[in-house]
């Protein structure tokens, strides 16, 4: 075997390890091939010295508490490509010349489920993102469409101030007079009764909540001693519902809390050119 | 000699070769191989290992012929480690050879 040829196949077998590690390590074997190189020693001769390969590697892992399987296991991996292409199997077991053992079987299946699983996380997480991005289309439809109005306003000022310049005048005057007082006087009621709202609304929400998980643990508990054979089909059904319930009335008083900050914010606006 | 011998002791070996001066990996092979015959290769992984254990620092120094070599330092720790390790081979050589002695006692 040729120096680079066993450099080569040795990296293969350290893959696991990080790639400064790796240069580390191949570096070592290179120089001391260097040096038995040095000594009259033919490179062929020198790489006979370290024995097989996989071995080697195999203290190396060791070495840094890697399992030195791992590379075989990763290969035993290659199972599921062929359940697909039996043929190869047969190829294998003729080429090794004996029927490869149950036991190794089992661990290559073990192996391909583990895969699948793997890759079955992977398409959930991608399918769930997407989910989240389809939820929030509206909002950024909306982000978006502010966005150009601001800047509409930034390009033409002039004329939104000619517009409402009459207004503004009729405004200052008010302002300086008593309406002033009036309305700083019924802007600070009306905060007064949105925190109060608010207030209320966040309570209220958070009770729905609590008791929603109440039943979903009472939902829980009732299932187990269903299914270990007591009567209790409709109690378990009714606190599914109440779960159901108290989730949907939760997430009705969340819009209730953010609908009443607009509404209250129109209303004063309302109340002030009024 | 037994293979499982060699693998036991080659870690002291190690670490007393280093002791008395820093040794490079191939310079380090060459001494261990003066007292027991080896494979070269097994001698790479274990001063790895003894490194990720901090029983030894490296440094690179520049050499005459060739790249910088890595040289191997024993730490304090490792010191202590070698110590321990000596120990533990003359209390076993001990034990050993007079188990061996009473054996054959009994058979003259």
């Amino acid at each position: 075997m040729k120096k680079q040829e066993f450099l080569e196949e040795l990296k293969g077998y350290l893959k696991v390890l990080q790639d400064e590690e790796q240069e580390d390590i191949l570096d070592e074997y290179s120089q001391h091939i260097e040096m038995k190189k040095e000594r009259g020693l033919s490179e062929e001769e020198a790489i006979r010295d370290f024995g097989p390969v996989q071995q080697l590697a195999g203290e190396i892992l060791q070495a840094y508490h890697v399992k030195p399987e791992y590379e075989k296991d990763r290969e035993k991996g290659k199972f599921l490509k062929m359940l697909h292409h039996p043929g190869r199997g047969r190829d294998e077991m003729e080429e090794t010349g004996k029927a490869i053992p149950w036991r190794e079987w089992k661990e290559r299946g073990k192996t391909a489920i583990q895969r699948m699983g793997r890759k079955g996380g992977r398409l959930l997480c991608s399918l769930g993102r997407r989910i989240l991005h389809c939820l929030r289309l509206p909002f950024l439809i909306v982000e978006r469409a502010e966005k150009k109005r601001e800047e509409r306003r930034k390009v033409d000022p002039a004329q939104t101030e000619k517009t409402s310049d009459y207004a503004k005048c009729r405004e200052r005057r008010m302002i300086f007079g008593i309406a002033g007082f009036l309305r700083c006087l019924l802007s600070g009621i009306c905060w007064c009764c949105r925190l109060g709202w608010n207030f209320c609304v966040l309570i209220a929400s958070v009770s729905f909540v609590c008791l929603g998980l109440f039943f979903l643990f009472l939902f829980g508990g009732l299932s187990v001693l269903w299914m270990r054979g007591y009567p209790l089909a409709g109690l378990v059904l009714g606190c599914l519902g109440a779960v159901l319930c108290f989730a949907a009335l939760s997430i009705l008083s969340g819009t209730f809390f953010w609908f009443c900050k607009r509404e209250k914010k129109t209303r004063t606006m309302g109340q002030e050119v009024a | 000699m037994n293979a499982q011998f060699k693998k036991g002791v080659l870690e002291l070996i190690v670490l007393e070769s280093v002791r008395k001066r820093d040794m490079y990996g191939y310079e380090l092979v060459e001494e261990v191989s003066k007292v027991i015959d080896v494979n070269e290769g097994t001698i790479y992984p274990l001063l790895k290992r003894l490194t990720n254990e901090h029983y030894f620092e490296t440094y690179l120094r520049e050499s005459k012929e060739g790249p910088p070599r890595k040289y191997y330092h024993l730490t304090a720790s490792g010191i202590l480690y070698r110590d321990s390790l000596e120990r533990e081979w003359m209390e076993l050589q001990e034990r050993v050879c007079k188990f061996l002695e009473e054996q054959g006692g009994g058979f003259e």
